[in-house]
Order: structure tokens, then C-alpha cells, then sequence
């Protein structure tokens, strides 16, 4: 209803905006043909008069004409809906050369542009690094586990002094067995 | 903020750089001298099938006498050892557990430095187990040739680097132009 409506009123618009158009042209000759004297008052009025009706009609054209394409769109897109669900895809899957299309298909092509080994890659390379990573991590915790228990066994009250000269800088003061344990 | 981003678990991070300790040390050990036998192994077995292929009518496995497969191993360990703490202060065993051998100051190791600390290691092992004891988790062969091991898991962290030489001139001047100047 509405894609009719909005239709209805943009034919009228664009009747409008013609016959606004030949009155206007019209007027002009008339001004040309007509004595001056006679013309001036009655014909500048009128001519004033369609100015505003020809902005006016020019507007609701203009959203006439959008409203006219969203309901449009909205009606087809309940048409598409419709058909689709109208159709039988079990049917439509049986008549469909599927294997025809797959042989049309350059699948090595396609993998070439995935660049499958690269995803293997870095896929694997990620997963071997954070067990490496979990690994050393596990042996770090031992070294300091076996350290604790040797220096008890050995009564130290001390920390091991883990730093090393050259890195005492760059390393925080926290960095001891106590701490890091 | 992380000094080291790429290192995701947290110990870790907070250790890099400090002295490795005793069993990070002796699995890294371990693993080299398995690589290293295995290594010998496959070697035995090559060399012995290309002999017979051009020198005997049927092929076999040789099995040496056990003094030549101790020496033979021993010396394959220790160039092993010594290529690997020389070029990078790595083996394939220190590699894949994450230490680096540098020499007390930082510096990477000589070679003779090298090439004796290899040749204790391959003949006593248990130099390591001072390590275990030491407050400053120090094998004997650390203490011998004044070498230290750190972990060290990111390959591109290499050496300490030197400070850069300080311009003395420039830094006096600098400060001198900061100071206010009180005219009378």
C-alpha cells in the first residue's frame, strides 16, 4: 500500500512540477508578447506564485522518490522471503550440478591464495613455543626448589645471590630465591 | 612494564639474566651428552656400512672395542662442547632448556677457555653437582675457568652491551650553561 501511495504521489509530483514548468515558460512569452504596463503587476505576481510552488513540488519529490525506494526495498525484500520459503531445497539441491560446479572450481588455486602452509606454520611454531616456554619454566621452578631445600638442609639464612656483576643494574632488587620462589 | 614481552611465563621473566641453577644445568647436560651418543652411534653405523660397501662382500654393523668407543666419544663430546660455548656460549642442550655460558664479566668465552672447561666437563661430570652447594649456583668448571651460566632464552639478548664512551667536554659545558649567571 504504501509502495503505491508513495508511487501515486511522485506521478503527481512530477504533473506538478511540468505543469509549474509550461505556466512559468508560458508567463515569460506572455511578459515578451503582453504591453508592459499591462503585464507587470498581474503577470510578476503569478510568476512569484509558481517560484514557491515550483521549490515546494521540487522538496516533495524529492522525499517522495525516498520513500518510494524504502518501500520498495522492504516489498522485496517479503517477496524474496516469500519465494525462498516457498521453495522445496531438497528439490532444488537434486537438480543442482554440484559436482559440475566443484570441477569448475580451481581449488588449488583457492589454497595457494589461503596460504595454508604459512597458517601451519605459525599455527605449530606458536604451540611448540609455549611449551619450550612452559618447560623451562618448570625447570627454573626445580633449580629453586633443590636450592631452598639444599641451602635448609645446610642452615643458610641467606638467599642465593643469583646475580650475576654485570647485569646487577639491569636487574630488579627483588631478584632473589626468597622472592622468585 | 616486561623488560622481556615475547617470554610468557612470568618466572621466566623475572630470572633471565640471572645464574642458572642445577637442574636446568644437568638436563641441558644430559640432553647434549645423549645427542652426542646418538650422534657417535649413527656415525659407527654409516661409516662401517660405507666400508663394507666398497671394501667387503657382505655388510655389517663393526663394533669397536670399547676403549676406541670411549676416546672416540670423548673427543666428539669435547669439540662439541667447545664449538658450541665458543661461537654463541650454547649447545643444543643449553639452546633448547634456555642458558648461555659467558665468562664472569659478561664477555663471550675464548676459546681455550672453551676448550678446557670442555675437556673437564667431558671427563668428570660431576663437576656440575658444586653447583647444587655453591651460593652463587658455581660448578667447578665455573670456578675453574671463571665462567658463568645464566638463563637466557631469547637468542637475540647477546652479550652485555658497553656503555658508551661519556664526552666529559660536552656534559661540563651542558651543565655550565644551566647555572644561572648573577651580575652585581
Amino acid at each position: 500500500v504504501d509502495l503505491i501511495a508513495g508511487t501515486a504521489r511522485v506521478g503527481v509530483g512530477a504533473a506538478t512540477l511540468v505543469a509549474v514548468e509550461i505556466t512559468s515558460r508560458s508567463i515569460r512569452i506572455a511578459k515578451v508578447v503582453v504591453p508592459a504596463s499591462l503585464a507587470e503587476g498581474p503577470l510578476d505576481a503569478v510568476e512569484r506564485h509558481l517560484g514557491r510552488r515550483q521549490g515546494e513540488a521540487h522538496r516533495s519529490e524529492r522525499e517522495n522518490r525516498d520513500n518510494v525506494s524504502e518501500a520498495a526495498e522492504s516489498v522485496l525484500n517479503r517477496v524474496v522471503v516469500g519465494v525462498v520459503d516457498m521453495l522445496d531445497m531438497e528439490q532444488l539441491i537434486d537438480h543442482v550440478p554440484i559436482n559440475k560446479v566443484v570441477a569448475r572450481v580451481d581449488l588449488p588455486g583457492v589454497i595457494d591464495e589461503i596460504d595454508l602452509a604459512g597458517v601451519i606454520r605459525e599455527a605449530t611454531t606458536g604451540l611448540g613455543a609455549e611449551a619450550l616456554d612452559a618447560s623451562r619454566a618448570g625447570l627454573m621452578a626445580m633449580d629453586l626448589w633443590g636450592a631452598r631445600v639444599v641451602d635448609r638442609i645446610l642452615r643458610r639464612k641467606e638467599p642465593r645471590d643469583l646475580v650475576v656483576r654485570w647485569n646487577a643494574i639491569a636487574q630488579p632488587e627483588s631478584a632473589n630465591t626468597e622472592v622468585l620462589s | 612494564m616486561s623488560q622481556h614481552p615475547q617470554i610468557r611465563s612470568e618466572r621466566g621473566q623475572q630470572l633471565q639474566g640471572l645464574r642458572a641453577g642445577f637442574v636446568s644445568r644437568a638436563v641441558a647436560s644430559g640432553t647434549d651428552v645423549v645427542l652426542v651418543l646418538c650422534v657417535y652411534v649413527v656415525g659407527v653405523i654409516v661409516v662401517s656400512i660405507a666400508w663394507d660397501l666398497f671394501f667387503s662382500t657382505s655388510i655389517s654393523v663393526a663394533a669397536p672395542p670399547h676403549w676406541v668407543n670411549a676416546l672416540l666419544e670423548w673427543i666428539l663430546l669435547v669439540a662439541y662442547l667447545t664449538a658450541g660455548w665458543w661461537s654463541t656460549g650454547r649447545t643444543v642442550g643449553k639452546q633448547i632448556v634456555g642458558l648461555r655460558v659467558v665468562g664472569s664479566d659478561g664477555s663471550p668465552v675464548r676459546f681455550w677457555r672453551a676448550l678446557f672447561r670442555a675437556v673437564l666437563c667431558a671427563s668428570f661430570f660431576p663437576v656440575l653437582l658444586l653447583a647444587l652447594v655453591n651460593r652463587r649456583n658455581r660448578g667447578l668448571e665455573d670456578v675453574a675457568f671463571r665462567t658463568v651460566v645464566t638463563y637466557d632464552w631469547l637468542p637475540q639478548i647477546d652479550q652485555p652491551q658497553a656503555e658508551p664512551p661519556v664526552d666529559t667536554r660536552s656534559v661540563i659545558e651542558a651543565r655550565l650553561a644551566s647555572v644561572p649567571v648573577v651580575r652585581s
